[in-house]
């Protein structure tokens, strides 16, 4: 292992400024701790978040909607009473990702800018960390990328980019928000996630995520979808549809939410938001078994939300 | 006495011949009659607490003043010439104490001699090309980067379909196979795969070695004092009473630590070396690359039956990939084709094929886990077929003995079948069906395993001045909990509590010979050497008694006895008898599953599962529960997630963590509803049981698989079961007529 200095940040513009391309930042380091230790990171530097005071507060507040400090842990979003009663589909994704002992330590901040992971399809159905190989002496290829697909394997960004969420993100000199949409790749080196910010849903909204597993605990998502609506008697106003795990970022489907505009939910409707939601991600194409279910997950977390 | 004398044993699946040198036992056998008060009752882990607490050392735990880590360097390439290895700027390194290459290790034999400690061919991504010993594991570690070696790369061999033959095939016949099955009115054809599974025990493989003069203690993670010692001397070339093995807390082996490994050879000789102690320890990484795994197969399978089900002939053919090395040959994957049931007419054949990849080892009923499979599978077709209940079918092949022609010393699986059936709901099988997107399915499985123990197992009774025990035995307790059963053994026939035994095991230096902890063997073996020294202690105490008993106080009793002859201890000595001439001692067993299948993912949840075994005696019906809950969790990721995944084109491994290879976790296991059929074995061993190791993951990938197949209506050629797989059967199923 490459040796590294260590020091703690007291606000986040302090670590912000420290942070370059041989600088990491860590909090929960449940993403950053396996990649040193398999070779795919090898910072000078580790700036330590955890030191930063109150940057794990979760505020509800009516006009700005739901604030949750960077620093929070999945296990304190998911058990929330704000976030269960505001915005429960990012309850249920942080609730179901990895384990208790990595939802205890791991932040949101963190689990959003995580390493992308490998699927490798037409093989085992197996979703992969991937990366190189810390028993061989020399720096190992890992997966072969043709054919891999890499995925966002964030089950609370597939949630908070259905929320139509933000994220406040600090420099050493500057503030700036930002949608989770444009995560990780929007994120300028020397920039933090301070806190993330989803606003107030309206009146008659509703959620429902699903996340399908090869394992039933301590797996990635083979595929998730979240799919958060407003529903006035009945009728679909807003809805937006998210699918997780199957390519680089959440997929936004707006064939799907096209078909549920102005819909009354029935089966019929779900299924056939199901069927569009595989039209709208080409990188299903790569994938016969994701294909397959994806209409599915689709149509099952719309029933969900009559 | 002990005496000279030919017989057969069969160790996991394999039957040899051999001379054995036996003593005989005379000890009647604890039979239904017996009135146990301590053995046959669930009793507690006598070490529960200290490995609960941390107290229990384990391998990993043993720290010494002065003692070295090392780490291992390995080929990153699966087939490759070692040009140079350069460890100079490694040396260099502070904290680094020595390294160990090809040009100053001794040139040891290994893998029965087809390759050495360290040598110039590389065969796996992940065979061992140098190794360090420095001041800390960090040290180590970054030493391994500045090595540089120079390798020139070869093709490496990947596809088992066209790897070449690795040794003699492995065949079996009784009467004609082909001739009876293409006879057959009804035949089943099929070919079954199942992929490199790793065994994954929590402690990896590791030693530590300390020299004392001339004299070596290993601390090793291992299934076999004894044979760790053996192989340990002669491979540096000491005599036995040199070298100490000592393994008294062990963290799972599941057939991979049957052996001594090359981490303790690497230890003894950088200790020699470096005239420090040197602990060697495999990574995670290194477990899951370079420790063993169940050999793939592809199995092709032909069943031929009568109209009512009856089997005429059974041909089996499996192709096992015993990978870079596997010198043990291919395991017995036809075993149970040729001996579940009753059929004159069976052909098997194992052909090992060799390819760059991880060797195998023993996992857990080698060769039976996969043979079942693919052997239970056909069954359920045969059933389907001729319009059977799948148990029905399994009854009208009843096999009383053997087929091979040899009695059983007792056969309880149609009780197994009878007590599942009725616990699991059998009945209600024809009515399941689909609900929604919901498939429902109900399976099952049966399972034959050679588990009566064998000679040679010695122990010795030491009876302490305030009436409490210590067995000193030369076995090992990997965990299913040998030591409490051993001690619940000593005490029922010394009249004491099995708190007031203390069994001291894992030591060479401590306690007399016993066999390897595999092959379901430790119980049916070290159990009735127990016994029997238990039995000499008490005889000793009871004639001691007559000498000591006066007048009026009469004869004083064992307690007094004890407190009154004092430190002239009475020490009772015993060993296991020879197995009943001409029987042959298996448990049995038949594992129920209840799956629902999601149709439209592909997903499966064992609703219920039951499993029934027939052991015998059971001797502590709560770490048995537990061996039976482990087998079939075992079995589960056998059947439903595990698989060692190489890249295709490089043969690197590549799911080398526990995040990677999926393990099943607490969420993907059912209710497991355990039971056993009553009543002992008593022509098996003295104390009525037979072991139970392996029986429960035998059936287990089988049941589900079965279970899995009813749901979809469609038959399942390929482990594990993942959603994909599962999907493309249903597909096939709504196909089929």
């Amino acid at each position: 292992m490459r040796p590294f200095s260590h020091a703690d940040a007291g606000t986040f513009a302090d670590a912000a400024a420290a942070l370059d391309r041989r600088t990491s930042a860590i909090a929960g380091g449940t993403d950053l701790v396996p990649a040193i230790k398999d070779g795919t990171a090898a910072p000078d530097r580790i700036v330590n978040l955890k030191t930063i005071p109150g940057a794990d507060a979760i505020h509800w507040d009516p006009r700005a909607g739901l604030r949750i400090g960077a620093l929070a842990t999945l296990a304190d979003v998911a058990a929330h009473p704000a976030v269960r009663r505001r915005a429960p589909i990012l309850a249920e994704a942080a609730g179901g990702a990895a384990t208790p002992q990595i939802r205890n330590v791991a932040t949101i901040a963190g689990n959003l800018c995580q390493r992308r992971r490998w699927i490798v399809d037409g093989g085992p159905l197996y979703v992969l960390k991937g990366g190189s190989h810390p028993t061989f002496g020399e720096a190992g290829e890992g997966l072969d990328v043709s054919r891999g697909t890499r995925v966002c394997v964030s089950d609370p960004a597939t949630a908070l980019v259905a929320l139509g969420a933000w994220v406040r993100v600090l420099s050493a000199n500057r503030s700036r928000v930002l949608p989770v949409a444009h995560l990780p790749d929007g994120l300028r080196v020397g920039e933090l996630i301070a806190e993330v910010l989803a606003p107030p849903a309206p009146p008659g909204a509703r959620g429902a995520y699903e996340k399908l597993t090869v394992r039933k605990g301590w797996d990635f998502a083979v595929a998730s979808v979240a799919v958060q609506a407003v529903l006035a008697r009945g009728v679909v106003r807003i809805s937006r549809v998210i699918l997780g795990g199957v390519a680089g970022k959440p997929w936004e489907c707006p064939g799907a939410e096209a078909i549920l505009a102005g819909a009354r939910l029935d089966a019929s409707v779900a299924a056939r938001a199901g069927e569009a939601a595989v039209d709208d991600c080409p990188a299903l194409s790569r994938s016969t078994y994701r294909r397959a279910v994806v209409p599915a997950l689709v149509r099952r977390a719309i029933l969900r939300l009559r | 006495m002990k005496r000279v004398r030919r017989s057969q044993v069969e160790i996991e699946g394999k039957l040899r011949e051999r001379t054995e040198v036996v003593e005989e036992d005379p000890s009647p056998p604890w039979d239904d009659r017996a009135r146990l008060r301590v053995a046959g009752r669930p009793h507690p882990r006598l070490d529960g607490r200290a490995k609960a607490s941390g107290a229990a050392i384990y391998t990993q735990d043993v720290g010494l003043p002065g003692m070295l880590h090392a780490r291992i360097l390995r080929s990153p390439h699966a087939c490759a010439r070692v040009l140079s290895v350069d460890a100079s700027a490694a040396l260099a390194l502070d904290g680094v104490r020595a390294v160990l290459t090809q040009e100053n290790a001794a040139a040891i034999p290994w893998y029965g001699g087809t390759t050495r400690l360290l040598e110039r061919t590389v065969r796996y991504a992940g065979d061992e090309v140098a190794v360090v010993a420095a001041e800390d594991e960090e040290t180590a570690e970054d030493a391994l980067h500045l090595i540089r070696v120079r390798y020139a790369r070869r093709r490496p061999v990947l596809d088992p379909g066209t790897a070449p033959r690795g040794g003699k095939p492995s065949v079996y016949t009784r009467g004609n196979a082909r001739k009876a099955v293409s006879g057959a009115p009804v035949v089943v054809a099929g070919s079954y795969r199942t992929p490199a599974a790793l065994h994954q025990a929590f402690e990896t493989h590791g030693s530590v070695a300390r020299w004392e003069g001339e004299h070596l203690t290993v601390w090793d993670s291992t299934q076999h004092i004894f044979g760790v010692r053996k192989e340990l001397a002669a491979a540096l070339g000491l005599p036995l009473h040199r070298v100490r093995v000592i393994s008294t807390f062990m963290g799972g082996g599941f057939g991979a630590k049957n052996e001594c490994g090359k981490y303790t050879v690497f230890a003894a000789l950088l200790a020699r070396r470096t005239g420090r102690p040197v602990r060697c320890l495999l990574t995670r990484a290194e477990e899951s690359l370079a420790a063993g795994c169940r050999h793939a197969t592809v199995q092709t399978l032909r069943l031929g039956a009568r109209r009512d089900g009856r089997l005429l002939g059974i041909e089996h053919r499996s192709l096992c990939d015993v990978g870079a090395y596997g010198t043990d040959g291919p395991m017995p994957v036809g075993g149970p084709a040729r001996t579940l049931y009753r059929c004159a007419a069976v052909r098997t054949e194992e052909v090992p094929v060799r390819t760059n990849t991880g060797p195998h080892t023993a996992f857990r009923a080698p060769g039976y886990v996969e043979g079942t499979f693919a052997l239970e599978r056909a069954m359920d077709r045969v059933a389907e077929a001729c319009g059977l209940d799948p148990l029905e079918v399994r009854l009208r092949n009843y096999s009383p003995g053997d087929p091979r022609g040899f009695r059983y010393t007792r056969k309880g699986l149609r009780e197994c079948y009878r007590i599942g059936a009725a616990r699991i709901g059998w009945r209600r099988r024809a009515r399941l069906g689909r609900r929604g997107t919901s498939l429902r399915g109900l399976g099952l499985a049966s399972q034959v395993w050679p588990a009566g123990g064998a000679p040679p197992s010695h122990a010795v009774v030491k009876v302490n001045p305030d009436a409490t025990a210590e067995v000193l035995i030369g076995t090992q307790d990997i965990g299913t909990g040998t030591r409490t059963v051993l001690a619940q053994i000593a005490a029922e026939e010394l009249s004491l509590r099995a708190r007031d035994v203390t069994v001291l095991l894992g030591d060479t230096g401590a306690g007399p010979y016993s066999l390897l902890s595999a092959g379901s063997l430790t119980t049916a073996s070290a159990g009735p050497a127990v016994r029997a020294a238990a039995r000499d202690a008490r005889q000793q105490l009871e004639e001691l008694a007559t000498g000591l008993a006066r007048g009026k106080g009469g004869r004083p009793g064992p307690r007094e006895v004890c407190r009154e002859i004092g430190d002239a201890m009475v020490i009772g000595r015993g060993a296991r008898g020879p197995n009943p001439e001409g029987l042959k001692a298996c448990s049995f067993g038949a594992h129920f599953a209840e799956v629902e299948v999601d149709a439209e993912t592909g997903e499966v949840r064992i609703v219920r599962y039951v499993a029934v075994h027939e052991v015998g005696r059971v001797v502590n019906p709560l770490t048995a529960s537990s061996q039976v809950e482990g087998g079939v969790l075992m079995g589960i990721g056998f059947a439903l997630l595990e698989r060692r995944i190489e890249d295709p084109a490089t043969g690197r491994g590549i799911a080398v963590d526990l995040l990677d290879y999926k393990l099943p976790t607490a969420l993907d296991l059912p209710p497991i509803e355990v039971l056993f059929v009553p009543g002992a074995d008593p022509r098996a061993t003295t104390i009525g049981a037979k072991g139970l190791g392996e029986p429960p993951i035998i059936a287990a990938p089988a049941a589900i698989a079965n279970a899995v197949a009813h749901a979809v209506g469609a038959d399942l050629p390929e482990l594990p079961l993942t959603p994909d797989r599962v999907l493309e059967a249903i597909a096939r199923g709504r196909r089929a007529p």
